[in-house]
């Protein structure tokens, strides 16, 4: 199939369903269809094309374009085939005198409104209108259309009103109605294909557009996912790829698997050269169905992204810089390294990690890297983190970690449990099928704190939501099979025939007990029980129930336990082993699966056959050659704790940032650290690589060949459709390290490293690529039994023999919240962005996601003071050095005490930085979900830094050079500034006033506040923390509940919340905001700014009667005008009020000192150069330096000034004295 | 451990402990001989011999904070070699 593929068949309508078969005769021909099919498509199957515009076979026939017309024999008129249903005995014609008359007719009404630019348009080639035309034999157009939808101007050069430009909003693709005919198929694949309903037709008749919802919305404003199917859809070049428009049509076509997500959807590599043209989501993908997402469909410009490292890098420690090397001098670096580890610390001394990026066939190679070169088995694999509670769980009930259904079996559910997934956002192409499902009339529960956009959509709307405290999900599930049981719906025939009864009475009898009890339970989760028995009643007797879970239940303590509990409800309503029904886990990233399957973990052989086993290791020593650790090894939370113990020294880790994905940053960082070798092997320079001694680069998925395996354990092939950029395939890199390290390897393709697979992994056993390209794909287990695979588990009996139902107990999570840290804090994910974000942050899909949201209850909101698009900044306990990173945004609505964030970008880095070690017992799983965070979640900001000259946080000044100008001398000199820094102070975690402070005695500061304010006495204050972190002071005051009540309650009467007192600014946020940049070309004279200064006094009439006001004057040649105030920052303001901004060819002169809120009035302002009577801070010289602004400070009328920052604008300087 | 200490913060062994405890939680509801074993053997089969022999350490200097389930487990925990 590599390189050329019959062009994918449009049948026209989709393919009916029906087991009754009809046979009908096509212009002479029998044809035997089922029941349902369309005319249209009987005649295709014949091979015979009827014209058409307005049908294709991913949607339902709409009968437009009255194109596709047809004669039956014995009926009236000339029906549209694509409506029309076959019939017994039905005797068609497709093609006579009349319909060729008539089609023609179409055509001509068609194309007199249309643009005949067909040369130079860019669906040149690639144009349905365009082969219709042919097809049809259209060769004059009889009409002259007085109006038209694509002439900008009509005949007399006024403005058309019925054109409509082009939107262009869309990065991926452009929408030009000018070339739209109306044929709805975009509108109907939004519909049907995608479940968004983002496009309608909007008016009648003439006037029917393509709309994207409102009048005035764009692709961009609407509702649109940017799935694609539109665009796949268009016949025509209005809806089109922009890659298309900017390099032309395709010339060859690939089939390959996206790297995105676990659904794993089937692709055509469009190509032309080696350029990738656009990826079109493959009709026959048994995943995917024809539909994508737009990460699979438009983002991958990150296989082409700069950042990307091409060649491979060395150096002697992680303190130097790196150095660029041949493989060769890399692969030899590396080896030594590791062979001189394991010759001082033994061979247990390394370990890998494998990558659920990479493919089956490399994730092998790591972990025989592992086995067969290191002799241990230290490998582990990110599944560690997203899926060893499902291994664990299914494993233990049903008999094997495997998934129970395919994807299509969703098309047979009547009722859909979804818990801990939110598939419209991670899995959105299985989503859509499920939305499909769902609008037939499925029903739905949604198990998930948030209310997700799976509770809620187009046309379909969950029956029951259970919105659960996080990290109460045993709890809940216990409670649905508590009434289950309770209540007698449990289906006792399957339960008898298919599971061990002795388990499931002692099952019984633990789920029957009162405190499993939706009404006792209720306490722990929040939900009505009412609704909890709703639920367990709709799911116990829909009809096919389904379960789809995803990290949401297993990134959890109790992950295992709650995998337990999925199986034993499936159990106990007999919704195993047949379509529409089963356990889903829906798997994070592309390859989770296989990377599990082939062995990754260091207790497991490939295959899920535990090292203990001889058997199972006679197999690979006999192949391999060698012998294999009987003992487990390290998973990758205990390599760093031994790493910080000293007895774990290298790494080689395969397309995996665990520093960024791994939750504990600190923890990890501390390991790697501790190591002597590490070696990363990725795509980009990535978190983890800050800690690495060696990097290879990495290819990406489009530069080889291997195979994915899917959530629904579906082998699908990956093909290389262009050479690695970097000069070798990633299974070729892990080849040359072990040869290096002695190893004797000499696979010289993929499939030769699948065919090794097969031979020591039964569920393998019948895999080969040959087989691949016959049948597309395969589901694991594929051997003797299973020849094509297995699309449904448990058919017959459990693996295991007889289901197992297993207790589940609730056991708290340790992290639970607190007066200081009152908030439990969830990942999730959103639709543009994937994992952590290295791939699509470098693509266009940030235009949807360009920073991380935190989704927060109003009413958590609002009692901080937070607002929509705030800055905020989190804490837990265990991240005191919390960083100032940042989300906005209330959309969602968590229960209150409850905040969700996505974690694609650095709120991730907070979130991973927050957890402890709560781990899943059973699976050494790290629990992510459940972190509390501090109620600091408030105004703040990203405080400023200290002046890079300051020695640290906590210095009152710092020397700073600077230029002295004094008779017409500029000498360069240091001048001793005092700092001044960001300084929150908060009430039992809730922020109240942040300021620019100097940084010395702050407890005395945040006491005397308190006191002074009136918000606590002496007495009520329990404890101050002065917290340095990185970025700002974090002065935590405690308070008794009552004064900490007293001082929401005062926050909340304030206009403001109380300030610095000098400048009225009420949030760091704001305090320390950039300054823009000033781009004003000002030039000055060193004898102006004199002249400035001097001309000053004459503007200050209360000062001259107070001595006691501050004044603010705009210079423009002479004082043009000047404001004063007993505050500075109100002098600013004034002033700044009565000109018309921007001021860019003026300069502000102050009388006062300069603070970094009046660098940024300044900035903001557009003043490009400030003069100021009195001295700046450490701070101010650093925010002038970074915008741009030229800052002059103690300028004297007589005695000179001094400018710290940018004296390019200071012209006419006589001499420069440099000073040694 | 109190609710405001974060558990990294704490030395490997403690960790460790908090570790063999979920465990021991977790196997403390099926029934008492089944749970005993249960907990054994998952040790066995997941712990590598570093983490076991660790564990070892505190059972030996008298098991301070392991749950009575872990200790009663231990004589079927695999002590690994020097």
């Amino acid at each position: 199939m590599k390189d050329f593929i019959i062009p994918d068949r449009d049948f026209g309508t989709p393919a009916a369903k029906s087991k009754v078969m009809v046979t009908l005769t096509i212009d002479g021909f029998d044809v035997t269809v089922p029941e349902g099919t369309s005319i249209m498509r009987a005649a295709a199957e014949i091979g015979i094309t009827v014209p058409k515009l307005c049908a294709t076979d991913s949607v339902d026939a709409f009968g437009s374009c009255r194109l596709c017309l047809v004669e039956i024999e014995g009926r009236n008129g000339t029906p549209a085939s694509c409506t029309t249903p076959v019939a017994p005995g039905l005797r068609v014609t497709t093609q006579n005198a009349k319909l060729k008359k008539l089609r023609r007719g179409v055509m001509e009404l068609y194309i007199s409104d249309h643009p005949l630019d067909c040369l130079t348009c860019s669906a040149n080639g690639d144009c349905e209108l365009q082969d219709m035309a042919g097809a049809v034999g259209l060769r004059d157009v009889r009409y002259q259309a007085v109006e038209t939808h694509f002439k900008p101007k009509d005949t007399s050069g006024e403005a058309n009103r019925h054109w409509t430009p082009k939107d262009d909003s869309n990065p991926y693709f452009s929408y030009d109605p000018a070339k739209c005919i109306v044929c709805s198929r975009c509108v109907l694949a939004c519909e049907e294909v995608q479940g968004t309903f983002a496009l309608t037709i909007q008016g009648r008749g003439f006037d029917s557009r393509v709309s994207f919802g409102a009048k005035t919305d764009t692709a961009m404003t609407s509702d649109c996912v940017s799935c694609g199917a539109c665009v796949q859809a268009c016949p025509t070049a209005t809806l089109q790829e922009k890659s298309i428009i900017d390099i032309g049509t395709p010339e060859r076509s690939v089939i390959t698997t996206c790297a995105y997500c676990g659904v794993g959807c089937s692709f055509k590599a469009e190509m032309r050269g080696d350029e990738l043209v656009r990826m079109v989501p493959y009709k026959h993908g048994k995943a995917n169905r024809g539909h994508s997402c737009v990460k699979g469909r438009f983002a991958y410009g990150y296989a082409t992204h700069k950042d990307r490292i091409l060649k491979p890098m060395i150096r002697e420690a992680i303190s130097d810089p790196w150095r660029e090397v041949t493989w060769d001098e890399a692969m030899a670096f590396a080896a030594a390294r590791m062979k001189g580890i394991q010759a001082k610390y033994g061979q247990q001394s390394v370990g890998v990690i494998t990558s659920s990026r990479c493919t089956n066939e490399e994730a092998y190679l790591v972990q025989k890297l592992a086995r067969a070169v290191f002799l241990n088995n230290n490998t582990d694999t990110c599944a560690r983190v997203c899926h060893s509670p499902t291994g664990y769980g299914l494993g233990q009930t049903f008999g094997t970690s495997a998934g129970t259904q395919d994807f299509d079996s969703v098309e047979h559910t009547d009722v859909v449990i979804v818990i801990g997934a939110n598939p419209v956002n991670g899995h959105p192409v299985f989503a859509s099928r499920l939305k499909k499902r769902l609008r037939q009339g499925a029903k739905l529960i949604v198990i998930d704190p948030r209310r997700t956009e799976m509770v809620e959509g187009p046309h379909y709307k969950a029956d029951h939501h259970l919105p659960v405290r996080p990290g109460t999900n045993v709890a809940i599930i216990s409670a649905m099979a508590h009434v289950i049981v309770t209540e007698g719906l449990m289906d006792e025939a399957f339960i008898r025939e298919r599971c061990d009864w002795d388990a499931f009475q002692d099952y019984a009898e633990f789920i029957a007990a009162p405190h499993h009890a939706p009404e006792a339970v209720e306490l722990l989760t929040g939900v009505p029980a009412a609704d909890v028995r709703a639920a367990a009643r709709l799911f116990a007797k829909g009809g096919n129930g389904a379960i789809y879970y995803g990290l949401g239940v297993t990134e959890h303590s109790q992950g295992s336990t709650t995998v337990i509990g999925i199986a034993n409800l499936a159990m106990l309503t007999g919704n195993v082993g047949r379509p529409g029904v089963g356990v889903n886990p829906l798997r994070g990233q592309n390859n989770v699966q296989g990377s599990c399957d082939m062995g990754s973990f260091p207790h497991e052989l490939p295959g899920y056959r535990h090292v203990k086993n001889d058997d199972a290791r006679a197999v690979f020593e006999r192949v391999w050659g060698v012998q294999i650790d009987n003992e487990p090894g390290l998973r990758i939370p205990n390599m760093l704790d031994a790493a910080v113990e000293g007895t774990f020294k290298g790494l080689y880790c395969q397309g995996e940032d665990i520093l960024q994905s791994d939750p504990d940053t600190k923890h990890v960082a501390a390991g790697l650290a501790a190591m002597e070798c590490v070696i990363v092997h990725d795509l980009f320079l990535n978190e983890t690589a800050n800690y690495a001694h060696v990097f290879f680069p990495g290819s990406s998925f489009l530069e080889k060949d291997g195979t994915f395996t899917n959530a629904e354990r579906r082998i699908n092939r990956v093909r290389r459709v262009m050479a690695p950029k970097q000069g070798y395939a990633d299974w070729e890199v892990t080849q040359l390290f072990a040869r290096a390290m002695g190893a004797e390897w000499h696979y010289t393709h993929p499939s030769q490293i699948m065919d090794e697979i097969a031979l020591t992994t039964p569920s393998f056993a019948g895999v080969s690529y040959e087989k691949l390209e016959t049948l597309g794909s395969v589901q694991w287990p594929c051997n003797e039994a299973n020849p094509e695979g297995t699309p449904m588990m448990h058919v017959d009996g459990f693996v295991r023999g007889k289901g197992r139902f297993i207790r589940t107990e609730y056991l708290p999570t340790d992290e639970k919240t607190g007066p200081r840290f009152p908030l439990l804090l969830t990942t999730g994910r959103i639709l543009s962005q994937y994992n952590v974000g290295a791939q699509t942050r470098r693509t266009a899909n940030v235009v949807w996601h360009a920073e991380d949201v935190l989704e927060i209850h109003p009413h958590d909101a609002e009692v901080r003071g937070i607002r929509q698009g705030d800055w905020v900044r989190l804490a837990s306990r265990c991240a005191t050095d919390r960083q100032g990173v940042a989300g906005r945004g209330l959309y969602h609505l968590p229960p209150p005490r409850n905040a969700g964030q996505c974690h694609h970008h650095r709120f991730q880095r907070l979130g991973h930085q927050l957890p402890g070690i709560q781990g899943d017992g059973g699976a050494g799983q790290p629990d992510q979900r459940a972190e509390r965070l501090a109620a600091r979640l408030c105004r703040p900001h990203r405080p400023v830094a200290p002046h890079p000259a300051c020695g640290g946080m906590m210095e009152t000044r710092a020397p700073l050079p600077k230029l002295s100008f004094a008779g017409g001398v500029a000498r360069a000199g240091t001048r001793v500034l005092p700092a001044e820094v960001a300084v929150a102070l908060s009430y039992n975690g809730s922020t109240h006033a942040v300021m620019m402070a100097t940084p010395a005695d702050l407890t005395d500061f945040a006491r005397g506040f308190t006191l002074a304010e009136g918000i606590a006495t002496l007495a009520e204050i329990e404890r101050i923390d002065v917290v340095e972190t990185p970025l700002g002071i974090d002065v935590q005051a405690w308070l008794v509940d009552a004064a900490a009540a007293r001082a929401v309650a005062r926050r909340r009467r304030m206009a403001g919340p109380v300030g610095c007192g000098l400048c009225g600014i009420d949030s760091l946020e704001e305090a320390v905001r950039a300054a823009p940049r000033v781009t004003g070309d000002l030039r000055m004279t060193p004898a102006q700014v004199m002249a400035a200064v001097a001309a000053l006094p004459a503007h200050q009439p209360l000062h001259d009667a107070t001595r006691a006001a501050h004044c603010a004057a705009l210079w423009q040649g002479d004082i043009r005008l000047s404001r004063e105030d007993v505050g500075r920052h109100n002098a600013v303001d004034k002033l700044v009020g009565a000109i018309a901004l921007p001021a860019s060819e003026a300069a502000l002169v102050l009388t006062s000192r300069v603070s970094i809120d009046l660098v940024q009035k300044a900035c903001t302002a557009g003043f490009p150069v400030l003069i100021a009577v009195s001295a700046p801070t450490a701070a101010a010289v650093a925010m002038a330096d970074a915008a741009g602004l030229t800052l002059i400070c103690n300028a004297r009328q007589q005695g000179g000034f001094d400018c710290y920052t940018h004296p390019h604008r200071l012209t006419d300087i006589t001499e420069v004295a440099h000073v040694a | 451990m109190s609710p405001d200490t974060c558990t990294h913060e704490t030395r490997p062994h403690d960790k460790l402990i908090v570790m063999a405890n979920q465990i021991a939680r977790f196997m403390e509801s099926k029934p008492h001989a089944e749970g005993v074993a249960g907990l054994a053997s998952h040790i066995n089969d997941f712990w590598e011999p570093r983490m076991r022999r660790q564990l070892f350490e505190v059972l030996d200097a008298g098991d301070a904070g392991l749950r009575p389930l872990v200790t009663e487990a231990a004589p079927l925990i695999r002590r690994p070699g020097a």
